[in-house]
């Protein structure tokens, strides 16, 4: 696709996304993704896993601006709690929390926002930029893919993100195994056999993405607060603050420039979301900051820079989900499932046949960067609001949502219940420290692995040798191997030269 | 079985951090939630989702049940109004309704 006609089918999808009805919906997706992303505890996952039914009687290409307004809603949603309450809904705004909260704390709450605010905004400009350029080169690699490539590729966003996300490579792996062991659950499409089944005759068509999303994400988190002690907490008073002033500005838009090109490309690779982009970009701003000595007591480039860094990896994330139907974060793996309630196959192949559709996609993109941008500062004291509902009624309320969610994908009293079982192994799996978002892409990419491997090894006549001959495969194969040997030994090597035995993860997953 | 019984290993007992109730406040959940999905074909989505807010306000601390039943019901005609009449997802009035 030539420049000329890129600009063209863009400005195409800027058409069907400005029409009223869609505007509508883009500004009720920035909503609903601020006022449920600033919940305290919920992230992004959460937000589009309890909002996907939400989408369910709209034609795909409303719903999906309807989405995009949601997943940038629910992004900036986390980084107002982040700073006025230190709750962070997702381990991708712990930096927020960090220097943000510390900067509310000293009565420049407005600030903070204002720069979270702005640098979402010019991240997540640039970063769609980026995305409206490199989505279409990346289907072009993608076109070239065969099915080894493609298994590899898998393997690859499987252990990159079982890995790479949380303390513990095994539990992540242990994630990832009971992903791919639900996901594969049902009737085997090529054999006609049930597997993975247990004798259960409501597994035989296999468990539905939303559900699997409601109850990892939304379930099991309510079911884990109930359990534990009760917590507190207090937000910090808006009145009298100051939004951003001349020396803000001024410190402010080198580390929005820095974050995105960070964000962007670090968000693109199949390792798990905003997380590393985050902290790599605070390392950054860290280092580079004329204040270093006001670091952990409210720098506003330990907002500026890690909050424009997660908004751009969000664009960098919709790179492999819309080119090669990979999702590189749990709620990558969530928005996945919504092209599948839609029947649509993200991929390569939807440029091809749903072109009006992935331009209006990236158009809306645009359009509720600006919408956020626009509800989010001067409704910031409505959001702020929402942060007062007492515990109780919310997580009251998220479970009424969520069994509607569950209900409406089949209206089967069966989903439901699969619902709670599936809550109840996220709240085991949350209690092993297990990271959930590896449970997810498991889940979303395990029956795609399975099917590509077949269909290798039915090109190479059965032959093993198949997945292996191919120049790409073999690369590919080959990170795959440098991925799992490497860090285990970088490790040995740190902590036989004496360090403390590398990078302790968040906690939050 | 190798991968979950070295994470259990590593990362302690599951019970780690749960309060004393944890898990009766786990079960009452799920245990509300199952109820609503059996129910609520037959008694109704409104108040058997009443219930389940009821019991997962109780779960997460609340004391106050008839105003947690008032919200309750409050927030389920909303979600069943936005739902069903909005956005095109029926939900079950119950068989007395027909």
């Amino acid at each position: 696709m030539d420049t000329l006609t890129t600009v063209g089918a863009l400005a195409d999808g800027f058409a069907q996304a400005l029409t009223p009805a869609n505007l509508g919906w883009g500004a009720l997706g920035v909503t609903l993704g601020t006022a449920v992303g600033v919940l305290p505890g919920i992230g992004p996952a959460l937000t589009v896993a309890l909002l996907l039914p939400a989408t369910y009687g709209l034609d795909p290409t409303s719903a999906f601006i309807m989405f995009a307004g949601i997943y940038y809603g629910g992004m900036y949603g986390g980084s107002t709690t982040s700073i006025l309450l230190n709750t962070p809904g997702e381990s991708s705004t712990i930096v927020t929390a960090l220097e943000g909260h510390q900067m509310a704390r000293r009565g420049r709450a407005g600030a903070a926002l204002a720069t979270a605010a702005i640098g979402s905004f010019v991240a997540g400009t640039l970063g769609t930029l980026l995305l409206t350029v490199s989505a279409p080169l990346m289907v072009r690699v993608a076109l070239a893919f065969g099915p080894a490539e493609y298994f590899w590729l898998i393997v690859l966003a499987f252990i990159a993100t079982s890995t790479l996300l949380g303390d513990s490579r095994t539990a992540g792996l242990l994630s990832l195994l009971v992903g791919v062991v639900l996901g594969l659950a049902g009737i085997d499409r090529l054999s006609g056999e049930a597997r993975l089944t247990f004798g259960v005759p409501y597994l035989l068509d296999g468990l539905d993405p939303t559900i699997v999303a409601i109850g990892l994400f939304a379930v099991g988190e309510t079911l884990t607060l109930a359990a534990g002690p009760p917590r507190g907490h207090s937000v910090l008073p808006l009145e009298r603050t100051r939004w951003m002033t001349r020396d803000d500005w001024a410190r402010s838009w080198r580390p929005w420039l820095r974050g995105t090109a960070i964000g962007f490309p670090l968000g693109a690779l199949p390792a798990g979301g905003a997380e590393l982009p985050t902290l790599l970009s605070y390392a950054v701003e860290k280092r580079l900051s004329s204040h270093p000595e006001e670091f952990g007591q409210g720098a506003i480039e330990g907002v500026a820079g890690p909050e424009a860094a997660n908004n751009a990896s969000a664009a960098g994330t919709l790179v492999p989900l819309l080119a090669l139907g990979l999702p590189a974060s749990a709620t990558a793996a969530v928005l996945l499932a919504a092209f599948q309630q839609f029947g649509l196959q993200a991929g390569p192949l939807l440029f091809e046949r749903e072109p009006r559709f992935v331009w209006t996609l990236l158009a809306s993109l645009y359009v509720g960067n600006v919408l956020l941008l626009v509800l989010n500062l001067p409704l910031v004291r409505l959001w702020v609001q929402l942060l007062r509902i007492p515990a109780p009624w919310l997580y009251g309320g998220i479970l009424v949502v969520a069994t509607v969610g569950a209900w409406s994908v089949h209206r089967a009293a069966g989903d439901i219940v699969a619902l709670v079982a599936i809550g109840l192994g996220g709240f085991v799996l949350r209690r092993l420290a297990c990271p959930l978002a590896p449970v997810m892409i498991g889940f979303m990419l395990g029956p795609a692995a399975d099917m590509h491997l077949r269909r290798a090894l039915a090109v190479g006549d059965g032959g093993w040798s198949a997945l292996i001959t191919r120049p790409l495969a073999a690369t590919l194969l080959a990170v795959c191997a440098l991925l799992l040997i490497v860090p285990p030994l970088w490790q040995a090597w740190r902590r036989d030269r004496g360090h403390d035995g590398g990078v302790q993860g968040t906690g939050l997953h | 079985m190798l991968a979950c019984a070295h994470a259990w290993h590593r990362r302690g007992v599951p019970s780690a951090g749960i309060a004393p109730g944890g898990l009766a406040r786990v079960g009452l959940i799920t245990g509300a939630m199952v109820g609503h999905a059996l129910l609520q074909p037959f008694v109704g989505f409104v108040p058997t989702a009443t219930l389940l807010f009821a019991a997962g306000a109780a779960a997460m601390g609340n004391t106050r049940t008839a105003r947690a039943i008032t919200l309750g019901a409050a927030v389920t005609i909303v979600i069943a109004a936005v739902f069903a009449g909005g956005l095109g997802v029926p939900l079950p009035m119950g068989a007395w309704t027909r």
